[in-house]
């Protein structure tokens, strides 16, 4: 092919594959880049709708030490740190050991993956509900259930009392999030080739020394990626929190989404909003580093 | 033979506890939607109630009238049933937009991106959208605010429809370029040498092979667009908001009628629970693509 000819056929080619991806990426700078650029030029600048005649002025990290200086944003990174890692683990530990069972051999497999895939589809808003019903103090059904079996006499009051709340929330956040994890994990532990396992059994290694040695190490990747996915699903929990306890009682369940939106949607300071917002995406990101740091040890392939 | 009874046996218990630990929830909020509200402000729960079932929150909720105070109800708002059909109505406007712009973006740009070699960065380009999902929505929500604003959307539901699709374009174009790749290159280069345009061996050749991509892409839009919260919250109220915010009121208010939430809660979960159901294989498909490497 005469040289010519071939560049004028990649040209057209680029111009058609640019053309293709146009919408998406002006799609994806336009509601997304854009606004995180200009989220941070206002976290620099006072912006207060309260007082639209100070609107725009520089006010250089003020708002910043404005929030890392506010108790409430104290409480609320501490209450995001429990609140996340509780859940992220104790969602790992419940779903590894329902991938285990589902992964052996029983019948009707095909129904409780099914069953499982329910909690994950269903609206955070939805989920809000369920758990109000159940943690409801005077009427909700597991006050119900534990008075008609005897074992209370007063209602515990599940979502009003500052101690308990925070694992109300947590313990209806993991019901949502194990499910997703739950299947991953088993899709991972049905690629470990069972010629593998059965290698090691006969070399002696017991059920627990075949999981930690063998298994492990081979979906060591889906477990880094699962965990990271529910890190920065947890570190931006904002349905379930606005619509179970609104943050409360006082302020114990209210995490970084939520003050942000308070702050900015409530008492109109989007400056302090946004610092604060950037303050979270800063947490999310070390933390991610850190869990890449840590774990990921390339691949995934049996070592 | 009897170790491996007894391990079957543990095996079936432990799936009967998963299946009551994601199923009880489920089926104390049915029971509840069924009940009279004299029923459920009591102080133990029966699964049986006293004055029977009745369909009456149900009706409330969708065919309108009253609810009697003597069956235990001391609030009820003739006409509700006009708002919640509305944001239903608004909620699959959003989502069925959401669906189609979405398979039309991402199915281009996961096509040029799986396909088209000539394309500067195509690979940085690639990871720099996936990357987006790293960040926050919160971070997005202020600004995003005063844009939609500023151009006059805000409040309407164009103001969620465009949003959602370039929060969700990133992982539709990781799906769907996955599944091009997947496509041996032979398929379309017969077809070019046969005359047939890029365009059309992309429309007639490629797309009806992917199906399964295009489904799980809708599924995955509609079930985030039906669910969203965070942006109708912020973005929308009623008449121009969607189902979500109208069961976060029902949440929220403050004379809650016990039966007639756990209503809401019941319809809220039957398009997802259906969907869960029916596109099981695709949704796992989907799910485990990129977690799972094979």
């Amino acid at each position: 092919m005469p040289r010519k000819r071939e560049n004028a056929l990649i040209k057209s080619e680029r111009r058609f594959g640019l053309a293709l991806v146009t919408p998406s990426f002006f799609l994806v700078f336009s509601i997304i880049i854009f606004p995180i650029l200009f989220s941070l030029y206002i976290s620099f600048h006072s912006w207060n709708w309260k007082r639209p005649q100070t609107i725009g002025r520089f006010i250089g990290l003020t708002n910043y030490i404005n929030a890392i200086t506010n108790k409430f944003f104290v409480d609320s990174l501490r209450t995001t740190f429990i609140f996340a890692f509780s859940t992220v683990f104790l969602t790992f530990i419940m779903a590894m050991a329902i991938a285990l069972v589902l992964n052996t051999d029983f019948r009707g497999r095909g129904v409780v993956r099914s069953i499982l895939l329910i909690p994950w589809a269903i609206p955070a808003v939805s989920n809000a509900v369920l758990w109000q019903w159940a943690f409801d103090a005077d009427y909700g059904w597991i006050n119900g259930i534990l008075r008609s079996l005897h074992l209370i006499s007063e209602p515990i009051q599940w979502l009003s009392r500052g101690d308990l709340a925070l694992g109300c929330v947590i313990f209806a956040s993991v019901w949502k999030g194990v499910p997703f994890t739950a299947i991953v994990l088993l899709a991972a532990l049905q690629t470990v080739p069972k010629a593998l396992t059965e290698a090691a059994r006969i070399d002696g290694a017991g059920r627990w020394g075949v999981f930690k040695n063998v298994t492990l190490p081979w979906i060591s990747t889906s477990i880094l990626v699962v965990n990271i996915l529910n890190t920065v699903w947890t570190f931006q929990s904002f349905a379930l929190i606005y619509n179970l306890t609104q943050g409360g009682p006082g302020t114990a369940t209210q995490v970084l989404p939520y003050f942000i939106w308070i702050e900015a949607f409530r008492w109109m300071d989007a400056g302090l909003g946004s610092a604060t917002a950037f303050v979270l995406m800063a947490i999310i990101f070390v933390l991610t580093a850190v869990y890449f740091k840590l774990f990921y040890r390339g691949g995934g392939e049996y070592r | 033979m009897k170790k491996s009874v007894i391990s079957k046996i543990l095996v079936y218990l432990c799936v009967i506890v998963i299946v009551l630990y994601v199923l009880l929830p489920f089926i104390f909020l049915v029971i509840t939607s069924l009940k009279q509200e004299r029923d459920v402000i009591v102080r133990s729960f029966t699964f049986f109630p006293p004055h029977g079932f009745d369909t009456l929150n149900w009706r409330y909720l969708f065919l309108g009238g009253s609810l009697p105070p003597e069956w235990g109800y001391q609030w009820s708002t003739p006409g509700v049933h006009i708002a919640v059909w509305n944001t239903i109505i608004n909620s699959l406007i959003v989502a069925v937009s959401c669906v189609i712009l979405n398979l039309v973006i991402s199915g281009l740009g996961g096509y040029a991106l799986a396909r088209i070699k000539y394309i500067p960065g195509r690979n940085s380009a690639f990871m720099f959208l996936l990357a987006t999902k790293m960040l926050p929505t919160a971070a997005i929500i202020i600004p995003l605010y005063l844009l939609l604003k500023q151009i006059g959307i805000i409040n309407t539901l164009l103001a969620l429809i465009i949003p959602y699709v370039a929060v969700q374009t990133p992982i539709s174009i990781w799906i769907l370029r996955g599944f091009f790749e997947s496509l041996p290159p032979e398929l379309e280069e017969a077809a070019w040498i046969d005359g047939a345009s890029r365009m059309q061996t992309l429309l007639r050749i490629m797309l009806p092979i992917i199906v399964p991509g295009l489904g799980a892409v809708a599924v995955y839009s509609f079930l985030g667009a039906w669910g969203e919260f965070f942006f109708a919250v912020t973005f929308t109220s009623y008449p121009n908001t969607t189902f979500p915010v109208t069961i976060s009121q029902f949440a929220l208010e403050d004379n809650m009628v016990y039966s007639v939430l756990c209503t809401v809660g019941t319809f809220s979960v039957i398009p997802s629970i259906i969907i869960a159901i029916l596109f099981q294989k695709l949704l796992i498909q989907g799910l485990t693509a990129g977690a799972v490497k094979r």
